[in-house]
């Protein structure tokens, strides 16, 4: 049986596809089977980021609606054969996204695959909803700035109260994952602190990424971060992946690096 | 309600007949024999001093101290040969209740008042453990409500009581939604989008700065919002 992870956050642009993206590809990394399906109808960006688009033939709204199978819209990773994608149409009506249609793809996948990340669109209606319904567990991205921390309030809430799970009295674990963390500027006032933000949302933290040029590089190349084992983001997105199994690991990150004389006196960051 | 069309409110005033609640005075019957013989007795002697009160009302007869296997039928034949209007009986096992049905007669309950812990309305206070969340609402109409944990921004907490807060109050919060002025809303940290007492409100821009953070109470004193810091 799978275990079905939503990736979500309420506000857009906080990091949820490049998450998706990372968790899948370090799960991938650490030996499981695992599927990563973009519920982004319309605004498709995950198999952008897997790089995985100019392969994309068939999509998740096909597959419901009987056009395509599972097998042929499931697209291979190049990096390794536990991964694979299923991307969202970019050309479809949203309306096609149903529950019925959603559950049966799930129940198809449940025993092919160890993890299936369900990549959220921004947003609480329909999408986002349905991408969080057959949900086992919720990883919640946030970026440490007042809007994107009272979004994923609100996404939590949700998540309490509008899944299967829910419904049927069960509660679904909680990860808050905190993504651009940047120490310099909450020393400075500029940003949230960690405190802040895990004081008002009030879920266990799964991992806390920094800041970094590496995301938006491995974004551009489509390449998952979490590949680049030099970047502090990738080696921070490789502890939540262990954390998320269960895994204890120390939080890194958080302070800001310690300058030698060297790099004060000649600069650079 | 808007459901109700024109047409809807016309029919009813073609109705021929109107229901109304109403409390009609009635003669209660108190037995504590079950022989019929020596009822009569008794009420044919009652009915020589004091008639009126037997034979202008309706007679109930309370049944509740007479055996479970007490007959009813020869009590009523012995009502109509006084010519005793017996209306129903009171009390009673269901066996004696379904005789009383069957001879035409109103079984009615227990009027004795129930205690007050089995009355629904009874004023209680509502416990909710965890995050009150933004976008939701949460409303108690009879009582305190005491939330385990905070209430976030975007979130608005209800109550006819007082509301305790173990968190903080990010959210708003209205207490004494029915009117009472005399209830409080006591937090661990106020960063209050709006409190409100009995209708008496103040917004998050009108809440003095050197307040904001600590542990609060938000009463009203002569019709006056005061927000004071909790404790020593």
């Amino acid at each position: 049986m799978a275990t079905v992870i939503v990736i979500t956050s309420g506000k857009g642009g906080v990091g949820k596809t490049t998450t998706c993206a990372s968790i899948g590809a370090g799960l991938a990394l650490q030996g499981h089977k695992t599927a990563l399906i973009d519920f982004d109808v319309g605004l498709r960006n995950l198999d952008l980021v897997m790089g995985c688009e100019r392969r994309v033939v068939y999509d998740l709204i096909n597959v419901i609606q009987g056009e395509a199978s599972l097998q042929q819209a499931l697209i291979r990773d190049k990096r390794s054969d536990n991964l694979f994608v299923l991307p969202a149409s970019q050309t479809r009506d949203k309306e096609a996204l149903t529950l019925e249609g959603v559950e049966q793809v799930l129940s198809e996948m449940q025993d092919e695959f160890d993890f299936i990340i369900c990549d959220s669109p921004a947003g609480i209606e329909r999408g986002a909803q349905l991408a969080m319904y057959f949900a086992d567990a919720a990883v919640i991205v946030t970026n440490p700035e007042v809007s994107s921390v009272r979004d994923s309030d609100r996404i939590i809430g949700l998540l309490q109260a509008r899944t299967r799970a829910a419904e049927e009295g069960r509660k679904i674990p909680e990860h808050l994952l905190v993504t651009r963390y940047d120490p310099r500027r909450v020393d400075i006032g500029e940003m949230l602190s960690l405190e802040d933000v895990q004081d008002i949302l009030a879920v266990p933290l799964l991992g806390l990424i920094p800041e970094s040029e590496a995301v938006l590089k491995a974004s551009n190349q489509g390449v998952p971060v979490v590949h680049d084992d030099q970047s502090d983001a990738g080696q921070a997105y490789m502890d939540a992946v262990r954390r998320l199994k269960g895994e204890e690991v120390p939080l890194r990150f958080k302070e800001m690096e310690k300058r030698g004389f060297l790099s004060r006196m000649f600069g650079g960051r | 309600m808007a459901y109700l069309s024109d047409k809807s409110r016309l029919k009813l005033v073609s109705i021929p007949l109107k229901v109304k609640g109403t409390f009609i005075p009635a003669t209660l019957l108190e037995l504590s024999d079950e022989d019929p013989v020596r009822i009569e007795e008794a009420l044919t002697h009652r009915l020589e001093s004091e008639a009126p009160l037997l034979t202008q009302a309706p007679i109930v007869l309370e049944v509740s101290q007479l055996p479970e296997s007490a007959p009813l039928a020869p009590l009523q034949q012995v009502c109509e040969k006084l010519s005793l209007h017996l209306m129903g009986i009171r009390g009673g096992c269901e066996h004696q209740q379904k005789e009383a049905r069957r001879l035409g007669l109103v079984c009615l309950g227990d009027s004795r008042p129930k205690p007050a812990a089995n009355d629904d309305r009874q004023y209680r206070a509502k416990v909710h453990v965890g995050t009150v969340r933004g976008g939701q609402q949460l409303v108690h109409e009879s009582g305190d409500l005491v939330i385990i944990g905070s209430v976030n921004a975007g979130s608005e907490v209800l109550a006819s009581g007082n509301i305790h807060i173990y968190g903080a109050l990010r959210g708003r919060a209205l207490a004494g939604i029915g009117g009472d002025a005399s209830v409080r809303i006591f937090c661990q940290a106020l960063h209050a989008e709006l409190v409100s007492i009995a209708g008496r409100y103040r917004p998050s821009d009108a809440i003095a700065e050197d307040i904001l953070g600590q542990a609060c109470q938000v009463w009203l004193e002569d019709d006056r919002l005061r927000l004071d810091p909790l404790g020593v």
